[in-house]
């Protein structure tokens, strides 16, 4: 990724087979690594290997250290991110041919090929926050990815906002942890804290910021309302974040900090029932979407709010199957989205008839008076985003701009008479601005 | 006062009388930079010289800098933070007459890391300012903004010097609330950064980054560290600083002014510092030692890049997509990498510094620690959204220049210096924190 | 300032500083063109245009409006897509958002807070769609002679989804699956109703946003720049110029100058250097001769598809006894057709005809069952992916499974496509036959077609098309060769498809020529003309794949013992024509190496359509510049880059030139047509094409929108187009100039196409080499600027190792001569 930078911000045009050889070569590699380790560890029959670096950087009696762990958890989900990025590249390096944001996209994915793997890694919290904001940062560029037009660069900043403030409930949990147990590392395989002191609250609160660190990274109720914004940028990109790696980050964080849900069953009965409310929200709203990205985002969105009940009920191997399962089957559907209107023909064709209107089975539940009903809230995605936009946000905008009026108040307070033609000009000048 | 500080004083006064003398602003910009980068490295030998032996006077700053050595690296700091506003400064639009004042400035904010005796703090405390005021003073509308910056600006240097007398005489708590008052308006904390806001509406870029980037008041601040104040005081202050930071860090994100955007991004960032200062773990004040430089130095780069744009496309409006990367890559690239390594990014040492600054201070005040977290989230949207608005977009009707050689050339210096430490923090952390100077003084 | 531009001539230079120095003339050059520098008009074309209400008010209320009324469109609009549809959509847009939005506890958003009560008033006083629109333009103060634009404005904010609202409306029998009731006024009605909502919401907000402007001082700085860079080119100085008014004259002029009018000009510039390039090719073509022969064994008849040219050109350097002929693909047959495996008939007929007959293949032994439990499965599966407790069965179940096609589908596509297609349709394909005839007088069945085509008709079809492309002379084999592509991938793949065959593939229509052809009733009414065929004669029908170069044959087993050696030859020769065809197609990929030979090139081609990956499975006609109707002799052996529609037209035989003006009639639009589409589709991608593909995203099987929601995108994808020259349809017909004007003067379709410019149209004397272009209103003679043309063995020499676009170039291997007929 850094070689990738670095070339191309001192060269102008690198070719795309030179982008792609560096991408391929670091992917490749490091998946054959995963699957060498796996290998070995199935060989010698181990469970867990911890990979002190060292201590990455300290003062006084805080030390950064880099540790990472490779467990049955993470070397299944490293194997298959790395592979999976490999194959999006493959994939990518075909569908983005003459593209001219070819090395941006690749740089992106790179970002988010260490981020992913940060994170899944990770010995220890800190380490998983900085992954965690690598992955937000390169999906917000790629939904912004299309930089002339309006709308994907709004959707953009609606993910990188959704994250970052998400983001905030991760970092808290670090500092968090560091302020009440003195270290955020994972210490054996299951994940369970050092030395956590568990009374009651801390874990509370630390699970609580866990999970809202998840919320925003996999488009949980209430903050959900990206995902389907984000299907901006282009399928590729689309499927290994939407559909794969990016949005199963929160369960696996969630997976990494099992104990603590099991520790508190305040903390679990949370977990499900955002998993719970999710998993309504996406079937519902998703059932009236009309264009195959939206519908597929909320059907990501209905089984990840499943794989959430999952973890919130133990579940932990299932969840991890449900999780890769349904990452490969979801990337394979959203990169075969534009092939949708050949592939509706040939259902046709195996069908043998028109296709069955499926909507029946909700039609039988729902009572006749409240269809209608129940069908505006579904296609007005749930009125969340409404409530979420007009009656948290706004209220802080116009706050905001009562006190930039006030400011702007207080600094023509100070203003002397008018001077004369100078003056005049950089007035006109200013008002232009202002307005503007 | 050994040779090296009067040259590492008197360059930039020079280069400011010779920049003064310039018919055109470039021939001045050659001059200001290079007498920076002359003073930029000869101010690298005090942590060198330093090292070698603590009691040679080769720098006046030696017997503080043993006690925090962060400030051996000032002078440095303060000059290569300078170097980057003149060199970055846009031909189109500036006089010769403005390089000549970022080079006062700079030789004042010089004179502060570098002297720290209280007669020449006090002194080159106001002399600082002067020139941002000459500045304004002409171009600000009705004289709003430049009356503003003296009402605020007098009672600073009337504040820091009273303060400097007083302290000068023994630690006593009321000279040190004076000097805190006094130094914390220049540091625009809220709700005494008003004057800011109005200078980076009037004055050119690379003057507010003169005056502000360095925050040459934690330099102060950080020389005065043996005289600590009443647990009280400094709880309060603490305090002060943290709401400045989530305060600013929330105008930040709704500013639809990119300049005014960039000045609370200064504020929030300084605030964070603040509260940094204010704590005593060491780790903490490690972190805001290191904050303070990553921080002045990226947002200085970051601000200068705003300035480049604006030489492109005039003062720019966050209201809507207004830009085009494909026409501006690499600024749009160094724009935003240098906004986010001075909110945090990973792999650059603004990670290193918030992760410090944030573990350090939570131990002592978990709630503040909170609030850290929410003021660094809501800046690193401020910044995106300022990226989204100022390189998306339609392109325009004319192309516009990518990166020149010489832009290019700095961004890459500072993004260097970001990047590789981000990537080796020992070297950072080892310079910046107490631990080296404590184990020199066993 | 100082200096001069790079690339000023030293004369220029000298010209400009006089005897003195350099930057003294500069400094005095710019300093008089500023004193001359008029005021300078801002245009307004920086700002993004605003349609209907939004540009009347300066109110920003598409940003409001368009998210909700897509949402609605899309939702009311959709063929399948959703797993719930919209209630009440058979009563049409209007009243079903009326029943939906009228409902208590509406959507949160303050501006459709009043929506529910607008809705209501609406029901109660103005229930039709045409009354409601006029309440609303009324209410929004729009006066009545400004209705016409306004409404015109407004529909065109959304004018994909408003133009899929008026299709829809006007020819509900090409929906993909079923229209529901669509009316434009409905439509209109819903978006003003929004659009008045928004408007009020905005105006109890405040004023509104003034539009962004240039600044004038820029404007100006930008003229005065122009001025002074060209007059250094021009070497014209400061003295020159201060004369009298000059320096404003100057300055005037280049305002004058202004980008549409230096587009024209360049546009017509790059028009004529491809006119003349293509035009003398041909002339010396002709003028160089070719040998005499012997008449041609086999014939084969293509689409006139540009794609084609390729394919008859090779097919001649392998085979010289063949004999080719080009004619719209769907060969005189206008049928809806209904394959083995489709569950509905499609039209296959250009576009313009509404096919009345209806062909069904019928499986030969015993009747075919539809579908199989295998495929229901498949579906069940499918919808169950999209759903809460079934998807988790799904996705968690068979989830991992699918690694496999996936890692398949992205690393080797070729062989995956394969694995699947055998999966698929493993059991084989059984035989069948067209059911064609239908009794003389036999009524329309129930679905509203008549099955099959009477004997007479069939006969008519069969001489309409022999008569035209002067196939009179037809025996032993003739092939008939319809065309189409498939491709994964991607939702434009009817794009790719045989134009003339409706956007379907033409190989059926093929089939059912030949079929035609051979029938004995057919045979013995043409006898009864003059159109007699010797024994052995047999017709047949055979499909290309245009995108992997696959060829198909129908029908093998009725063919009689007497042609199967010919048809084995060409099969031979076919075989090797495809490979160079897919050969000649793989230059323009720049995924392919320059250096892979025929057979790596047909790997290629067939990797790049199964590749779910590859958004360009072929270029299709991104290359198509011209077209020439008439004998092929005249234009056989030459290289003609794929970039030629073919039309085989004798006008030896067509005294009257009556066959001449149909032919144009039919093949002028079509041809016209595709050139335009990509034409526009290359120049503003933007606006009359649909942007890249790679953020696509199909909606309600109808077409594409950009990413999340957008309007609906019509037009042709950059992927396709970017190779394109955008030059008008050089349109070059084997005719007198004077026979030319009195045919489109007398019919005012063609009139529009060639007197306002949309196609270039050359007269190519059938006599002599003399050719005319229309220009102006009248034809002007073309002045050949050389009389060289290259002259290479085979079409491998001239393009290998290049990917630009080719000239003209002479091909000795195709002279060979076929027909001794003309």
């Amino acid at each position: 990724m850094l070689i990738l930078a670095v070339l191309l911000w001192f060269f102008d045009d690198v070719p795309e087979a030179v982008i792609w050889a560096v991408v391929a070569t670091a992917f490749g590699g490091a998946t054959l690594a995963g699957l060498a380790t796996a290998g070995g560890m199935v060989v010698h029959d181990v469970d867990e290997v911890r990979v002190p670096l060292g201590t990455w950087f300290s003062v006084g009696h805080y030390e950064f250290e880099v540790a990472l762990v490779l467990d049955r958890l993470s070397v299944p989900f490293a194997v298959f991110g790395t592979g999976l990025v490999g194959l999006v590249g493959a994939f990518s390096q075909r569908y983005l041919h003459r593209e001219a944001r070819f090395a941006r996209f690749f740089l992106l994915l790179s970002v988010l090929g260490a981020g992913v793997v940060l994170v899944v890694l990770a010995g220890s919290l800190d380490l998983i926050f900085m992954g965690w904001e690598l992955v937000g940062l390169s999906s917000a560029l790629l939904v912004a990815f299309f930089d002339h037009r309006p709308a994907p660069v709004r959707h953009g900043l609606r993910a990188f906002i959704t994250y970052r403030l998400c983001d905030a409930g991760l970092l808290s949990a670090v500092v968090w942890l560091h302020h009440t147990a003195g270290t955020s590392a994972f210490v054996d395989v299951s994940g369970q804290w050092a030395s956590i002191d568990v009374t009651h609250v801390p874990v509370v609160t630390a699970g609580l910021f866990i999970l809202l660190a998840t919320l925003g990274k996999s488009a949980q109720v209430p903050l959900g309302g990206w995902l389907p914004r984000a299907m901006e940028g282009p399928t590729t990109s689309s499927a290994i974040f939407y559909g794969a790696l990016s949005i199963h980050l929160g369960p696996y964080l969630l997976l990494r900090s099992a104990t603590l849900l099991e520790a508190s069953p305040w903390v679990a009965g949370a977990v499900f029932t955002i998993g719970l409310l999710t998993a309504l929200h996406g079937t519902v709203v998703g059932r009236v979407q009309s264009d195959i990205k939206s519908a597929l985002a909320y059907a990501s969105m209905t089984q990840v709010g499943v794989i959430f009940m999952e973890i919130a009920l133990g579940l932990r191997f299932l969840a991890l199957v449900h999780v890769v399962g349904h990452a490969s089957y979801r990337s394979l559907q959203i990169l075969r989205s534009p092939s949708l209107l050949h592939d509706q023909h040939n259902m046709e064709r195996a069908v043998g008839s028109a296709l069955p209107h499926p909507g029946g089975h909700l039609e039988r539940l729902v009572p006749r008076a409240l269809q209608p009903w129940l069908y505006r809230l579904a296609l007005e995605r749930g009125y969340l985003d409404a409530v979420l936009v007009h009656f948290v946000v706004a209220p802080f905008a116009r706050l905001a701009r009562l006190l930039d009026r006030l400011e702007r108040a207080w600094l023509s307070a100070f203003a002397g008479p008018p001077e004369g033609p100078r003056a005049q000009a950089v007035e006109t000048s200013q008002d232009i601005e202002a307005s503007s | 006062m050994s040779l090296l500080t009067l040259a590492y004083l008197l360059l930039p006064a020079v280069g400011a009388l010779l920049a003064n003398q310039a018919t055109d602003v470039r021939t001045a910009r050659r001059v200001g930079a290079g007498f920076l980068a002359a003073a930029t490295l000869i101010a690298s030998t005090a942590p060198v010289s330093l090292l070698l032996a603590a009691d040679d006077p080769l720098w006046a700053l030696s017997k503080v800098a043993s006690r925090d050595p962060a400030l051996a690296w000032a002078p440095a700091f303060v000059s290569l933070v300078s170097f980057v506003a003149v060199a970055m400064t846009p031909a189109v639009g500036t006089r010769p007459a403005s390089i000549a004042r970022m080079m006062a400035v700079a030789a004042a904010a010089g004179g502060v890391v570098a002297m720290p005796h209280p007669a020449v703090v006090a002194i080159a405390w106001a002399l600082g300012a002067v020139p941002v005021w000459l500045e304004l003073r002409r171009a600000s509308e009705r004289g709003a903004s430049a009356r503003m910056f003296a009402l605020y600006m007098l009672p600073s240097a009337g504040l820091v010097a009273s303060g400097c007398f007083l302290l000068s005489d023994g630690g006593t708590l009321t000279g040190f609330v004076v000097l805190t008052v006094g130094l914390a308006i220049r540091e625009a904390v809220m709700p005494l950064h008003s004057w800011l806001l109005a200078a980076v509406d009037d004055a050119p870029m690379g003057l507010v980054v003169a005056f502000v980037a360095p925050q040459i008041g934690v330099a102060v601040h950080l020389s005065q560290n043996d005289i600590l104040p009443s647990a009280g005081v400094g709880e309060a202050m603490a305090i002060i600083s943290a709401l400045t930071a989530v305060g600013a860090a929330f105008m930040g994100v709704f500013q639809s002014n990119a300049r005014r955007a960039v000045a609370y991004l200064f504020i929030s960032q300084s605030g964070l510092v603040g509260v940094g200062l204010e704590t005593s773990s060491e780790v903490a004040r490690t972190g805001a030692t290191l904050t303070w430089m990553t921080v002045g130095l990226a947002s200085a780069g970051f601000a200068m890049a705003l300035a480049a744009l604006e030489a492109r496309r005039g003062r720019q409006s966050l209201e809507r997509p207004a830009g085009s990367l494909a026409e501006t890559p690499r600024l749009a690239a160094a724009f935003l990498v240098l906004g986010l390594a001075s909110v945090g990014l990973p792999a650059t040492v603004g990670f290193v510094a918030e992760d410090l600054l944030m573990q350090g201070t939570v131990g002592q005040f978990p709630s503040l620690g909170l609030m850290m977290v929410a003021a660094t989230a809501l800046n690193g949207v401020t910044v995106v959204k300022a990226f989204f608005a100022l390189f998306n977009g339609t392109p325009a009707r004319n192309p516009k220049q990518d990166l020149l050689g010489r832009e290019r050339l700095v961004l890459s210096l500072v993004l260097a210096c970001l990047v590789g430490l981000g990537l080796a923090p020992a070297l950072a952390t080892r310079a910046a924190g107490p631990s080296h100077a404590a184990t020199r003084s066993e | 300032m100082r200096a001069f531009q790079p690339g000023v001539s030293e004369a220029a230079r000298r010209a400009v500083t006089g005897d003195g120095a350099a930057p003294e003339a500069l400094a005095a050059l710019w300093q008089t063109l500023e004193r001359a520098l008029p005021d300078v008009r801002v245009s307004d074309s920086g700002a993004p245009a605003a349609d209907g209400i939004a540009g009347r008010t300066g109110y920003a209320v598409s940003e409001l409006v368009h998210p909700t009324l897509i949402r609605l469109c899309a939702s009311f609009l959709d063929q399948g897509v959703a797993y719930w549809r919209m209630p009440g959509k058979e009563q049409g847009l209007l009243r079903a958002v009326r029943d939906l939005y009228t409902r208590p506890m509406g959507p949160p958003e303050p501006w459709l807070r009043r929506l529910p009560a607008r809705l209501a008033a609406q029901a109660a006083r103005t229930p039709a769609a045409e009354a409601t629109v006029v309440a609303l333009l009324e209410e929004l103060e729009i006066p009545e002679d400004d209705w016409q634009p306004f409404i015109t404005a407004t529909l065109l904010s959304l004018r994909g989804w408003a133009g899929m609202m008026h299709q829809l409306e006007l020819r509900p029998d090409r929906a993909p699956v079923a229209s529901p009731p669509t009316r434009l006024m409905d439509y209109l009605a819903v978006q003003l109703s929004l659009e008045a909502e928004a408007l009020a919401y905005l105006r109890r907000r405040g004023p509104p946003a003034p539009a962004p402007r240039e600044d004038p001082r820029e404007a100006q700085e930008r003229l005065l720049y122009a001025g002074f860079v060209l007059a250094q080119h021009a070497g014209i100085s400061a003295a020159a110029l201060a004369r009298g008014d000059r320096a404003a004259r100057w300055l005037d002029a280049l305002a004058g100058f202004d980008e549409l009018e230096r587009r024209r000009l360049l546009h017509l510039a790059f028009e004529r250097r491809h006119r003349v390039e293509v035009l003398d090719g041909l002339r010396n073509h002709a003028r160089a001769g070719r040998p005499e022969a012997p008449p041609a064994r086999i014939r084969a008849v293509f689409c006139m598809d540009d794609r084609e040219e390729s394919t008859r050109r090779h097919l001649e350097e392998v085979l010289p006894e063949v004999e080719t002929f080009g004619y719209a693909g769907f060969f005189g047959v206008p049928m809806a057709y209904e394959g083995l495996d489709d569950v509905r008939p499609t039209p296959r007929c250009p576009v313009v005809i509404d096919p009345r007959h209806l062909v069904v293949e019928e499986p030969l032994d015993g009747p075919h069952e539809h579908g199989s439990a295998v495929g229901r499965l498949r579906h069940g599966v499918a919808i169950s992916g999209q759903t809460m407790v079934r998807g988790s069965v799904v996705s968690g179940a068979l989830g991992l499974a699918t690694v496999v096609p996936l890692i398949g589908r992205v690393l080797f596509p070729r062989t995956s496509e394969r694995i699947s297609h055998a999966v698929m349709h493993g059991v084989g394909v059984p035989a069948t036959r067209l059911a064609l005839e239908r009794p003389e007088g036999a009524p329309a069945a129930a679905d509203g077609y008549l099955h099959g085509f009477t004997v007479e008709e069939m006969s008519g079809i069969v001489q309409v098309v022999l008569q035209t492309s002067g196939l009179t002379e037809a025996r032993g084999l003739v092939v008939f060769v319809g065309h189409g592509s498939h491709s994964l991938n991607n939702p434009h793949e009817g794009a790719y498809q045989c134009g003339a065959a409706g956007g379907g593939p033409g190989g059926p229509n093929a089939r059912a020529f030949a079929t035609m052809a051979n029938h004995p009733g057919v045979r013995g009414r043409l006898a009864q003309g003059w159109l007699t065929f010797p024994e052995p004669t047999w017709f047949v029908g055979a499909s290309h794949d245009t995108g992997d170069d696959s060829m198909i044959y129908y029908d093998e087993d009725l063919i009689p013992e007497a042609v199967q050696a010919d048809l084995r030859i060409f099969k031979a020769a076919m075989e090797e024509a495809r490979r160079r065809d897919a050969h000649e197609r793989c230059r323009r990929f720049m995924l392919a190496p320059l250096d892979l030979d025929p057979e790596g090139a047909l790997a290629h081609a067939e990797a790049r359509t199964a590749d779910l990956a590859q958004p360009r499975p072929e270029l299709g006609h991104a290359t198509n510049a011209v077209c020439i109707i008439g004998r092929r002799s005249r234009t056989r052996g030459l290289f003609l880059d794929r970039r030629a529609f073919l039309v085989s037209y004798d006008p030896t035989r067509d005294p009257d030139r009556s066959r001449l003006a149909a032919l144009l009639e039919t093949v002028g639009p079509v041809g016209a047509g595709i050139n335009l589409e990509y034409y526009f589709s290359f120049v503003d991608s933007t606006g009359y094409g649909c942007g890249t593909k790679l953020p696509h995203n199909i909606v309600g099987l109808l077409g594409v929108m950009d990413g999340h929601a957008s309007d609906l995108r019509t037009g042709l994808p950059w992927q396709m187009v970017e190779i394109h020259e955008p030059v008008r349809l050089l349109t070059i017909v084997e005719a007198e100039p004077d026979e030319l004007t009195a045919i489109v003067s007398a019919r005012p379709g063609l009139a529009r196409l060639v007197v306002n410019g949309w196609i270039q149209v050359v007269a190519w004397s059938p006599s002599t080499d003399e050719l005319h272009v229309f220009d102006g209103g009248a034809f002007r003679p073309h002045r050949p600027e050389t009389d060289q043309l290259p002259v290479v063995k085979a079409s491998m020499d001239v393009y290998r190792g290049h990917r630009e676009h080719l000239p003209p170039t002479r091909v000795t291997d195709g002279l060979a001569p076929g027909g001794g007929a003309w």
